[in-house]
């Protein structure tokens, strides 16, 4: 078993546990797609699912009272946003070699570099840019 | 601390030295062909402002990078760290008691997160040191305490002075096919 940093479990020397997290894999990478809806509109719901939010924090994203969210959620005025934030997802999925629960823990996790909040309250607290900022560093090297 | 001219002038009478030495670069793997990062973005960062200056940043052991790695909280992914040779001659130690009255600046504001600037706002001291120290091409590195592993201390490599000052990056790992210099 290979333990990672914060003891966090990367994977086990076992052919059962390959191939299932191969599958997931493989479930994951299609992921996004479930945040759009049948006219390839990012739906608040489902990319709230998708993060493992509520409806309530989506909406506070959004700005909109969550009552709204649950009926208009795919909304074209919501629509910016919304793209913004699963193409964030997109990202962070992507460093966390597609691992969704890894990607849905980082939104969770108090990030030194961002003075120990996590993506998420920076997010929901209208700081979207200094977490995608956070990802762009991440493409020049990592130096805090 | 200063700003404008007066920073301008502070700069070219800060105190530096030569250093020679192996630092440690921290990078995602998927980039670690890539070195030196030749092809990176150029993001905000501590001491250049987003499309500024190439300021390239080592630590100084392979336990700091990994320390500074691990601050972005990306537990799952796979990390580079690439041992870098420099022979850099004229380093500023930003530690230095003398540097901080030259710069009117102390140890708190060249720690402040850069990342914490709200929208609008001025950019962080940091930034604006490090864009003025590369735009005096007299300063190849700002040494300073790491943010992620105190008592351990970063480089910051200001890459346009390297050439000017006859200074050097070197990275020559060929068993892992990484080789690469600056200039």
């Amino acid at each position: 078993m290979v333990r990672g940093w914060l003891g966090f479990v990367l994977g086990a020397p076992n052919v059962a546990t390959t191939r299932t997290a191969t599958a997931t894999a493989f479930r994951d990478a299609r992921i996004l797609r479930g945040a759009t809806d049948k006219n390839g509109r990012y739906d608040a719901a489902k990319l709230a699912r998708l993060l493992d939010w509520t409806i309530s924090d989506i909406a506070q994203y959004l700005g909109r009272d969550a009552s709204t969210i649950s009926r208009f959620g795919a909304s074209p005025i919501h629509q910016e946003k919304l793209a913004a934030l699963a193409s964030l997802t997109q990202e962070v999925f992507e460093i966390m070699r597609e691992d969704l629960r890894a990607t849905r823990a980082w939104f969770r996790t108090p990030i030194r570099a961002l003075d120990g909040s996590s993506p998420q309250q920076l997010i929901l607290s209208g700081n979207f840019r200094r977490v995608s900022g956070l990802i762009e560093e991440s493409r020049s090297g990592l130096a805090s | 601390m200063l700003t404008g001219a007066p920073l301008d002038a502070a700069v070219l009478q800060l105190p530096s030295r030569p250093r020679r030495d192996a630092y440690f670069r921290a990078t995602r793997l998927v980039f670690a062909s890539d070195p030196l990062g030749r092809q990176r973005p150029i993001v905000a960062q501590r001491f250049n402002l987003a499309g500024g200056a190439r300021v390239l940043y080592l630590a100084d052991d392979q336990v700091t990078a990994l320390h500074e790695a691990q601050a972005f909280g990306f537990p799952a992914s796979s990390i580079a760290i690439i041992p870098v040779q420099f022979d850099l001659r004229a380093v500023v130690d930003l530690r230095d008691p003398a540097v901080h009255k030259l710069l009117q600046t102390d140890s708190v504001e060249l720690s402040i997160n850069f990342r914490s600037v709200p929208a609008g706002a001025p950019p962080a001291a940091t930034q604006i040191l490090g864009e003025r120290a590369a735009a005096s091409l007299r300063i190849d590195g700002l040494l300073y305490e790491s943010p992620a592993r105190p008592g351990h201390f970063d480089l910051a490599v200001i890459e346009a002075a390297l050439r000017p000052l006859g200074s050097s990056l070197v990275v020559n790992d060929p068993n892992n096919k990484l080789t690469d210099a600056l200039p």
